[in-house]
């Protein structure tokens, strides 16, 4: 996947990331999409999910920032999509 | 043809037809061993599934469905071909919600592939489903 190119730099002010639910999250925070601004990582960015929907810490995932799975704790930059994704169920 | 690896819905007989149809030109193939996942009208709790409903991460999918392609090819030398389809939104019980459909110089390596390629489906694809039960209640597996 090619990532979309930053507009501002890392962290700091005016930066927004776009988080996407998938499975039974969607609807645990009743959204599939929620933008978040002035997040500088993944640390950051789920303590502020947390606080917005504190249901989701009962539930497993794993995170992917620009459709790259990930377990480490990465800096997020503008324009990043960040998926919260439980188990998978297909096939 | 041009297909891509998610389908809204169920996948149809006329798709697998077309896929039969395209699999018959290519005049190396020896044997196709196609999957077709259905849905189940399992029982839970007295209560039966009448649909399941799928989403996606379609991006990932596409990333995924390519890794998993590259996969089989690098371990099965003899498979011609491979299609992969997985429905999202609502697929009834008794409708196919997955298939994999892989050509191959020899029916050995055609079921093998096949076998292959399911197995790493269902642990690769960021594929969800929620069951729906008769009652319109659901539960998400």
């Amino acid at each position: 996947m090619i990532s979309k190119p930053p507009i501002w730099g890392v962290g700091g002010k005016g930066m927004e990331v776009k988080v996407l639910f998938f499975g039974v999250l969607l609807e645990v925070t009743g959204t599939g999409v929620k933008h978040y601004r002035d997040v500088n990582s993944i640390a950051d960015l789920k303590i502020r999910i947390n606080d917005d929907f504190p249901e989701i810490a009962h539930y497993n995932f794993r995170i992917s920032v620009n459709s790259e799975i990930t377990d480490n704790d990465l800096l997020l930059k503008t324009g990043d999509e960040v998926a919260l994704m439980p188990p998978f169920a297909g096939g | 043809m041009e297909i891509n690896y998610l389908i809204l819905g169920a996948v149809s007989q006329k798709l697998i037809s077309q896929l039969i149809e395209k699999a018959g030109s290519n005049t190396d193939s020896g044997g196709h061993s196609i999957f077709l996942g259905q849905v189940r009208a399992d029982e839970i709790n007295g209560k039966k599934v009448k649909a399941i409903e799928y989403s996606a991460y379609e991006e990932l999918v596409n990333a995924e469905v390519e890794k998993i392609k590259t996969i089989i090819l690098s371990k099965f030398n003899d498979v011609k071909s491979i299609d992969i389809i997985h429905s999202t939104g609502v697929v009834r019980a008794g409708e196919i919600s997955l298939l994999v459909f892989i050509s191959a110089g020899h029916r050995h390596q055609a079921v093998q592939a096949s076998s292959k390629a399911v197995e790493l489906i269902k642990e690769n694809l960021p594929v969800w489903k929620k069951e729906i039960f008769e009652d319109d209640s659901h539960i998400w597996k």
